[in-house]
């Protein structure tokens, strides 16, 4: 696959996010403060990947390639780590749904809840890990 | 720690992570039994869980003939593999949630029913195990690109 069209993907990818939001935005938009919390994380998430892309279709116009072997290596670490932390978010989610509800009284969280949860966690684990990386050098 | 301690550990991390493997399953077979909401489909479960018990036991009986032979246990590529595996496996499960949010939409929209969470949980997380078993062997096979 070549450098355009991973940033073709990716931008496609990023543009049905916003045109995901846009409509959630018009559909009447966040009724509650969980529902605010998460359009917030999801707009950061999206800002974020734009950035990415942006900063890829730059390199590629310069005519370097959209992934050197640093952000091989960082991108593949952060996935890692991010990857191992998705495990134990699911697995804590798992927790306070059975022992949380049932010993404590906790709100249940649905299906929908679950999975935003999951995906927002970890792609902030994963751009955390990446910046961070991507400032060490050295990985 | 020499490689003999080492490959000690792994074999130990290994059993504990069958056993834990082993446990979970039991936990949900346990709990939908005594719930009265056990379903067939449960069984369905218990395909990827021997797959990466098969995988497990596989990679620590290859490492140990390995250290019998002189190799190291821990080396540069053994390094990068997990992360690419891992990174794969982790890009894949992004893509399996956000087919589960639409599908969660969708039923929602037609059936006015909802998918179970544990469903979700217990799904997400045998699919995670999976594919990083897989995503793990091919790259192996295949090599780091």
């Amino acid at each position: 696959m070549s450098d355009r069209t991973k940033i073709g993907i990716g931008f496609g990818v990023t543009g049905i996010a916003i045109l995901g939001l846009v409509m959630f935005a018009l559909g009447g938009g966040a009724t509650d403060l969980t529902e605010t919390v998460f359009i917030l994380l999801t707009l950061v998430l999206v800002a974020g990947a734009t950035y990415i892309m942006i900063s890829k279709s730059r390199a590629v116009k310069k005519g370097l390639p959209a992934e050197d072997e640093l952000s091989k290596k960082v991108s593949w670490k952060a996935g890692a780590y991010s990857y191992y932390a998705t495990i134990w978010i699911a697995i804590a989610i798992m927790w306070y749904n059975t022992l949380g509800v049932d010993k404590f009284g906790v709100p249940e969280l649905d299906t929908i809840q679950i999975v935003g949860l999951i995906v927002l966690l970890s792609g902030i684990i994963y751009i955390g890990l990446a910046l961070l990386f991507n400032r060490r050098g050295n990985i | 720690m020499d490689d003999s301690a080492r490959l000690k550990t792994m074999k130990i991390g290994g059993g504990i992570l069958i056993l834990g493997i082993t446990m979970f399953l039991v936990f949900i077979f346990v709990t939908e039994i005594s719930a009265g909401t056990f379903s067939p489909l449960l069984f369905v479960t218990l395909l990827p869980a021997a797959a990466i018990i098969a995988v497990l036991l596989l990679m620590i009986s290859r490492r140990s003939r390995d250290v019998m032979a002189g190799l190291p246990v821990h080396d540069e590529m053994t390094q990068r593999l997990k992360e690419r595996a891992g990174y794969i496996a982790y890009s894949i499960t992004l893509y399996f949630v956000l087919v589960l949010i639409w599908i969660q939409f969708l039923v929602e929209e037609v059936e006015t029913i909802s998918i179970e969470p544990r469903f979700v949980l217990y799904g997400t997380l045998f699919f995670m195990l999976g594919v990083f078993s897989i995503s793990w062997l091919l790259i192996k096979r295949r090599g780091l690109k």
